[in-house]
């Protein structure tokens, strides 16, 4: 199991490393849109809010996981090796974990770093005191990271062709983005919104993080959003896991 | 090695494609599957390494003492572009075997499969050739003692498929049993000891390719001066059994009145005239049906 994993990371690892374009995505691009847009999109205006608004970015293009887990599981059928990889019957799980793995890693360490940015250069404030305030971040962030791998790997088990995935995962970053309050925080949102709001990730993400640095730091409010997380984001990799075949033939672009 | 019988097997939502096909590979031997474009070729050797999506039915019984799963060269390459010709062998065997084995594995196959000038170079920056070949030895990096292979000869240049069949020869020295599926008769000739033929989801064993081969009616190859003073070499595609069958078929071949011949030799047609003639190989399939 452990060698499985290790070796299916191993392939997505190089793939993420030598590739270098996931870095614009998830770097780049939120970086220079939420400078360009500045605070004034959230609807925010008190201190840190320059801050909240990299966060919020950063959460949004964090998603870009769910494209980058597509990658990984449609990169077998797009270099013909799915058959020998469903020759070996590898373990699903492990299948699953070692294609996963890394765009977590890259998923993760990307909200890591526009967290500490927000902290340390913007002056985003953690109401919690330093040591509490960087534990809630990291209780919400993680599990928040685990929704987006989790929903490209469920998203990958439904749909047969690359080109539909892919389109949807542009799609699910932009829209649940905005409506989770990402960019412009959920009270500014109308109503509705607001109200679709809540079944998205992003919006118990934001909730959190708004909670822990622009809020009080009330434990209670980052700890219900983040179980409500993890249970999300196990809930939607068990979910792929028992429908995952590898055997089940895929269309790469 | 490996046993198959009374093979069923359909996709998800279709007809069955294979209807109780069977197959015996046996050490040291390598068996050549013929049949015609869509009659299922892939599909059974997919069905056989339980790598394609359907519903099997069916008995595949392997040699307990056959180590890892058996060894698959599909028809397309497969190959991660983005690693190097050695990370691709270590994926592979990573993928097959115990995790102690792998780097002599590894090396064993860079050997075995003339890979050194190619270890350290990425995939996409080979050509079609190399690519082929390098695939076949990811597919084999763990030493399954059963290999299939799908057209493997597609896209290699002489030197390479020259390579392919002594390494063939090879396996069979070794112990290992192959099948092969190939696009040009001359390749199952040189690759293969035996023949079965693939028809309409139902499996024909013709024995011995030398054997079957000896058994057919021969055929004659006709060296003639023509009337303008011309040297030609004639085939005759009629089976020859009289000298009344000789005559007609080489009138049938254009051989005229005034034409004289200079020699005559008749032998055992190849496996190329046979297809030549029947290329869905139906006349050795009805032969063969009790």
């Amino acid at each position: 199991m452990i060698a499985v994993i290790g070796t299916f990371a191993l392939i997505e690892y190089r793939a993420l490393v030598r590739a270098r374009f996931p870095f614009v995505w998830f770097l780049v691009l939120p970086a220079v849109t939420s400078a360009i847009l500045g605070p004034a999109v959230a609807g925010l205006s008190e201190a840190g809010a320059t801050g909240r608004v990299t966060v919020g970015f950063g959460v949004m293009f964090s998603y870009m996981t769910v494209n980058y887990v597509g990658r990984a599981l449609y990169r077998e059928f797009d270099t013909h090796t799915w058959r020998r990889t469903a020759t070996a019957a590898p373990p699903k799980a492990g299948y699953l974990l070692g294609k996963c793995l890394p765009v977590l890693t890259v998923g993760l360490g990307q909200l890591l770093v526009f967290a500490t940015f927000a902290v340390t250069v913007l002056g985003l404030p953690l109401r919690a005191g330093a040591a509490a305030g960087i534990a809630q971040l990291m209780l919400v962030l993680v599990p928040f990271a685990i929704t987006g791998v989790a929903t490209g790997a469920l998203l990958y088990t439904v749909i047969r062709r690359a080109e539909v995935y892919f389109s949807l995962t542009y799609l699910i970053l932009m829209v649940l983005g905005a409506l989770g309050g990402a960019i412009v925080a959920s009270p500014q949102l109308p109503g509705w919104s607001q109200a679709a709001g809540l079944v998205t990730p992003h919006f118990w993400a934001m909730r959190a993080v708004d909670e822990a640095t622009l809020g009080t730091g009330d434990w209670s409010v980052v700890l219900e959003s983040s179980a409500l997380l993890f249970l999300f984001g196990a809930a939607l990799t068990a979910l792929a896991a028992v429908r995952l075949d590898p055997r089940k033939e895929r269309y790469a672009i | 090695m490996l046993a198959v019988e009374d093979l069923w097997f359909r996709y998800p939502g279709g007809t069955p494609v294979l209807r109780g096909a069977s197959l015996r590979l046996q050490a040291g031997l390598a068996v050549g599957l013929l049949g015609a474009n869509g009659s299922g070729k892939s599909t059974l050797l997919g069905a056989v390494t339980g790598s394609i999506e359907g519903e099997r039915d069916g008995v595949i019984r392997v040699d307990p003492g056959t180590a890892g799963p058996i060894g698959f060269a599909t028809q397309d390459v497969a190959l991660y572009p983005h690693l190097t010709v050695e990370e691709n062998l270590t994926h592979a065997a990573r993928l097959a075997t115990r995790r102690w084995r792998v780097g002599g594995l590894v090396a064993q196959a860079i050997e075995e499969f003339d890979l050194g000038g190619l270890r350290d170079r990425s995939a996409r920056f080979l050509s079609g050739g190399q690519r082929r070949i390098v695939h076949i030895a990811c597919s084999f990096v763990h030493r399954p003692a059963v290999r299939l292979l799908d057209e493997p000869t597609t896209a290699l240049d002489f030197a390479t498929r020259q390579k392919l069949i002594t390494l063939v020869g090879d396996w069979r020295a070794e112990g290992i049993a192959t099948l092969v599926t190939a696009h040009y008769p001359e390749d199952v000739e040189e690759l293969c000891s035996s023949i079965t033929v693939l028809s309409e989801g139902r499996t024909y064993d013709l024995g011995s390719l030398r054997d079957y081969l000896g058994r057919q009616r021969r055929l004659g190859y006709v060296e003639h001066v023509t009337g303008d003073g011309i040297v030609k070499h004639t085939e005759l595609c009629s089976p020859l059994g009289s000298i009344d069958d000789f005559l007609r078929a080489a009138e049938d071949a254009g051989i005229g009145g005034q034409d004289v011949v200079r020699a005559v030799e008749v032998k055992p047609p190849s496996l190329r005239d046979l297809l030549r003639r029947d290329p869905s190989l139906r006349a050795a399939v009805t032969e063969e049906t009790p």
